[in-house]
């Protein structure tokens, strides 16, 4: 059975050519991937799994969306930072957004 | 890697027509498909296991292989030369015995 992430030869609509901003946070999850493949933490092939294993309605969130989630999933899979972790640290961020101006 | 290819360039090949759950790096609309070698890649780690945390050792052959798009696509109504080429490895092929 066709999985939800393998769209080679499904319609995909129009194609938006303009320019969009890049997150900060996008930047930062790519340093984060490259980071952990430099030091032999994890591959490419272990994030593309992650991200195939997404549920359809968090895969179809966009690109970098994906990445945090499998990113989050990954740590936790190599005892690096456990979801809980993650999930507190985002809590901190948030209070810590929520008090600047 | 395991011995030498098993397939030469011009070679007629199907792709295995297997569902198998995991993270398999030949597409869908693919498998099944008759096409030819159009060369051969090298030995690569396979992805397929390295995407669990294996090394994917032993190495596994590359093909990479033509097929035409009107032998993929039902209904096609393209060109008849227009092609598509796909990096396969060796255990997503068997061979096939009319030339694509």
């Amino acid at each position: 059975m066709k999985r939800h992430h393998d769209l080679g030869g499904e319609p995909g609509g129009p194609i938006d050519p303009t320019a969009h901003p890049v997150e900060p946070w996008a930047k930062l999850i790519t340093a984060t991937v490259g980071a952990l493949r430099s030091r032999g933490l994890m591959t490419v092939d272990e994030l593309r799994r992650t991200i195939e294993d997404l549920p359809p309605q968090i895969y179809d969130q966009p690109y970098f969306e994906r990445w945090a989630e499998a990113l989050a999933i990954l740590l936790d899979e190599k005892g690096l930072a456990t979801s809980a972790e993650v999930g507190a640290c985002m809590e901190r961020l948030l209070a810590e957004k929520e008090v600047v101006p | 890697m395991n011995g030498v290819p098993s397939y030469v360039a011009g070679e007629p090949v199907r792709v295995i027509a297997a569902h198998p759950p995991g993270h398999r790096r030949t597409p869908f609309y693919i498998r099944g498909k008759e096409g030819v070698i159009e060369r051969y890649c090298g030995t690569f780690p396979n992805p397929e296991e390295r995407a669990y945390g294996f090394s994917g050792l032993p190495k596994r052959h590359l093909y990479r292989v033509r097929f035409r798009q009107m032998d993929i696509w039902p209904g096609y109504n393209g060109p008849t030369h227009d092609l598509l080429e796909l990096e396969i490895f060796e255990h997503w092929l068997m061979k096939a015995e009319v030339t694509a």
